[in-house]
């Protein structure tokens, strides 16, 4: 067991870089499960709403056969509410940056955006540290130029 | 103007600058038959030689299936004697993106490449179009991708 008391932004900042800094780099999804709920995980994108683990898999299976040259930066977290000693949400906003190639278009595109998230987070009752239970996408604003999902 | 009539350089820098303008629009397949020779084509490419328009098409559709954001800047275009068919000798830099999902990143090609072509004019059009392209050598720029 792991920290106890009250989830701290500093925890969830933690959590942040590292779920994103996953996703940028592409890495093996098993990566993930440390970050991830093993059970009640939900997670709502603007186009899929995932259950589970193995919802998150087969998206980001998906995702990463999409989008490459990924950039995630996360700009804040706010906890929003606490729960519990062992529970709270949390507003995440992060930055998204990344390309995707339609062949055989000539030139490839880049989105960038920013998104705000709304996180369900507890502690996670064998290794103490946070891990993501909800995971709702709740703004997508793209920068001028953008390309579009 | 006649089939005999010799074929210059401008003729070709035009030519090459047409080629590589479409090469890099990913133009559909078809703009490219005003440029090549009916009979007779040729292209070897370090991958393989590509015979025909078939052969053309072939390697065409593999290759806009691979590269994005690609990018040709003709630095050279020689010909030796103004004849028909003449021999040119073609440098050109191509900037070019490949990526293999999963990974993370695209990967960049940055390379001279030196051709000989042989031009040939149209008996249709009397425009000059290549009947041979050969690869001739690569070279890449310090920290390009490699083919």
């Amino acid at each position: 067991m792991g920290a106890t008391g009250s989830i701290t932004e500093a925890e969830l900042r933690q959590l942040a870089d590292e779920f994103y800094g996953r996703l940028a780099a592409h890495a093996p999804v098993e990566q993930f499960d440390e970050l991830l709920a093993k059970e009640g995980l939900v997670m709502k994108h603007p186009n899929a709403d995932l259950h589970g683990r193995d919802g998150f898999a087969q998206w980001y299976g998906n995702t990463i056969h999409r989008f490459f040259n990924e950039t995630h930066t996360v700009r804040s977290v706010t906890i929003t509410r606490t729960v519990s000693d062992a529970e709270c949400e949390a507003e995440v906003v992060e930055g998204w940056q990344a390309s995707f190639w339609n062949p055989p278009e000539p030139r490839s595109q880049r989105i960038q955006a920013d998104s705000g998230h709304l996180w369900g987070v507890r502690r996670d009752p064998d290794t103490g540290k946070p891990v993501i239970v909800t995971y709702a996408v709740t703004s997508v604003q793209y920068a001028p130029g953008s390309a579009r999902l | 103007m006649n089939e005999s009539t010799p074929i210059t350089e401008s003729e070709v820098q035009a030519l090459a600058a047409n080629w590589y303008a479409k090469l890099d629009a990913h133009a559909p397949v078809e703009d490219f038959m005003p440029l090549l020779a009916q009979q007779g084509l040729e292209m070897h490419y370090p991958e393989g030689v590509f015979k025909g328009i078939e052969g053309f098409q072939e390697w065409y559709n593999r290759v806009i299936r691979l590269f994005f954001d690609e990018h040709h800047e003709l630095k050279e275009v020689a010909v030796l004697q103004p004849a028909d068919p003449a021999n040119a000798t073609v440098v050109v830099n191509w900037q070019g993106s490949f990526w293999k999902p999963p990974e993370p990143r695209s990967q960049r090609i940055v390379l001279d490449s030196y051709h000989t072509w042989v031009v040939k004019r149209s008996p249709d059009t009397n425009k000059p179009a290549i009947l041979k392209y050969v690869v001739e050598k690569l070279e890449y720029a310090k920290g390009s991708a490699r083919l």
